[in-house]
């Protein structure tokens, strides 16, 4: 290739042209092939700065101590742990976590670091057992009952025949499933309703609630909580006796919901767009679970922030752990362990998130030493990940033990691949989804 | 002001001039053939280039080039060079319709069709405008 073909060179001078031509071409090629090794094999990095911890480029989340709160300017007493999570989409072999401290410090070694992964909802502290939803109707042995109010309610002979409960709404249970859910006083009233009972009138339905009746906004959103046959046919008449309520019942919470072309978490009457589909694949989220709704079923919620990938998931998600075979409902910054399958039916309006509750003890560890080669007082700490690529989630939990008092200016965490043929095939099969789904080609 | 001395006598060098002048060509066509490159898997891949390299530092090199190009061209005496650029003209006009095509996709086929020619067209008749020799009466 000569793009000069104007300009002539003696012997002389074309010798050193193809000498530097060569480099020239051969640093070009270096610098591609290192080029395409990051796209292939990228970095995740995150930083916090502890003289600035509202700063917007601190990307370490939740960094804590325990009881909550961070010490001021990074001041850490000997024998604190502190707590910071990140997320890190994808497979990584290595994490590398740098403290730049303000004070040189007399010690070699600062401590040491722990780190597992899961879903950071998963990390929560386990809540109190979950009984059956409300106004799930069971039987067990020769008994039905109605859940109310979070109690189970058992039945009279006559109530149950008088009141229109049909016998195939009731779902056999063991006896011991009952226990989740406190004993409450027997119906026997035959003209008044349990709370909680379920109601079909003029194709609505309804449930009822401290004397009113919350009507669902659809059919789709009624059959996300309960099962059809569930409803007691009733005419209009029956208004008469329990007046409508203005609040309407929506999705069961955790439920996935697309309007246009987004795609939502509903929970506790709020709506989370989920930012892209990256964010809703790395919770564990699956694409045929995404409910469409209309203008009216989406209207009465109340539209959050958005939702990436660094937010827990929100109340309502459920979480399975195949291995022990227990589900786990999140509720308020807990995670409500659910025994049974028979409870866990009556909350499902999607499947469970997958999790592994051995990956809430398998830990990764390193000890921070400092780091001689570089300039100031830098200790760094290097973990293997690769014990924790099993775990479901991307999400990884750090905890600091720092020996001496240390007092630390900044944090850089780092997330590294190896460079080998698996990662790059796994990479590449990355890269071809990610095509496929801007195309079209891929749900 | 020693270096300024010594830059000074390399550029009246007409030899070591030459020689660089014919390396920024060889290296403007590699800057070319990687943004050209980059383009097109930004626009498949969006964030794939851009978040390690944003995409205006290639871009500012090769601006860099062809202004040192130009530079030493005028030092060395440089014809511009005689070669019709339709060929490349056309290959790059077509890139451009196709990337345009992509970045328009997730429309209604029919809106991206017609955003995509009415580009074309703007594209085609700027360049008759600026680039046509001849003058009509």
């Amino acid at each position: 290739m000569n793009f000069t073909e104007e300009i002539n060179l003696n012997a002389k001078e074309k010798k050193f042209f193809i000498f530097f031509r060569i480099i020239h071409f051969a640093l070009f090629c270096a610098a591609f092939a290192y080029f395409v090794l990051l796209v292939l094999f990228p970095k995740k990095e995150s930083y916090f700065d502890f003289t600035n911890p509202n700063s917007s480029k601190n990307t370490v989340i939740d960094p804590r101590v325990e009881g909550g709160g961070l010490p001021e300017k990074g001041g850490f007493l000997a024998g604190n742990s502190f707590y910071f999570d990140a997320v890190a989409n994808g497979i990584f072999s290595e994490a590398t976590i740098e403290f730049k401290m303000r004070d040189a410090i007399a010690s070699e070694n600062l401590g040491n670091i722990e780190i597992r992964r899961a879903y950071r909802a998963f990390l929560y502290p386990d809540g109190e057992p979950l009984g059956f939803r409300d106004g799930s109707l069971i039987r067990a042995g020769e008994d039905k009952y109605i859940i109310s109010g979070g109690k189970r309610r058992r039945f009279s002979v006559e109530a149950l025949n008088q009141l229109g409960f049909k016998e195939a709404s009731f779902k056999n249970v063991a006896e011991s499933d009952l226990d989740y859910n406190p004993s409450g006083q027997d119906v026997i009233s035959i003209v008044e309703y349990p709370d909680s009972s379920i109601f079909l009138i003029e194709n609505i339905f309804y449930i009822l609630r401290e004397g009113l009746l919350r009507p669902f906004v659809s059919r789709s959103v009624y059959l996300s909580r309960y099962a059809e046959n569930q409803a007691i046919a009733k005419n209009s008449d029956f208004l008469q006796k329990y007046p409508i309520s203005r609040e309407p019942v929506g999705f069961s919470d955790g439920s996935l919901i697309s309007y246009g072309e987004s795609v939502y978490i509903a929970s506790k009457e709020k709506i989370y767009p989920i930012d892209n589909p990256v964010t809703f694949e790395s919770k564990g989220f699956a694409w045929e679970d995404v409910i469409p709704v209309n203008g009216e079923e989406i209207s009465i919620y109340a539209k959050e922030k958005l939702f990436n990938i660094n937010k827990f998931h929100p109340d309502g998600s459920i979480f399975k752990d195949d291995d022990q075979q227990i589900w786990y409902l999140v509720d308020g910054a807990r995670k409500r362990p659910i025994f049974s399958e028979s409870i866990a039916q009556t909350w499902l309006s999607k499947k469970p998130i997958a999790v592994s509750s051995a990956s809430l003890d398998v830990f990764g560890s390193c000890d921070i030493r400092e780091d001689t080669f570089r300039l100031g007082s830098v200790y760094a700490c290097s973990a293997s990940l690769e014990a924790l690529q099993k775990f479901p989630g991307f999400d990884y939990e750090f905890i600091a033990n720092f020996q001496p008092n240390s007092a630390i200016n900044e944090m850089d965490v780092t997330f590294k691949r190896k460079i080998n043929y698996s990662n790059l095939r796994s990479s590449v099969a990355n890269l071809l989804n990610q095509i496929g789904r801007n195309y079209g080609l891929l749900q | 002001m020693a270096y300024c001395n010594k830059v000074l006598q390399i550029i009246k060098n007409q030899s070591v001039v030459k020689i660089i002048y014919k390396l920024l060509h060889d290296a403007l066509f590699l800057l070319l053939l990687f943004f050209v490159l980059a383009l097109i898997a930004e626009g498949v891949l969006p964030g794939i280039i851009s978040g390690h390299l944003k995409l205006f530092i290639p871009a500012i090199a090769i601006l860099a080039d062809i202004w040192l190009i130009y530079f030493l061209g005028k030092i060395i005496g440089a014809a511009p060079p005689k070669k019709s650029g339709k060929k490349t003209a056309g290959a790059v006009f077509l890139l451009l319709m196709l990337l345009i095509f992509n970045g328009t996709l997730n429309l209604d086929i029919f809106t991206s069709l017609f955003i995509t020619v009415l580009s074309g067209l703007i594209a085609y008749f700027f360049a008759k405008i600026f680039f046509t020799d001849e003058v009509e009466d």
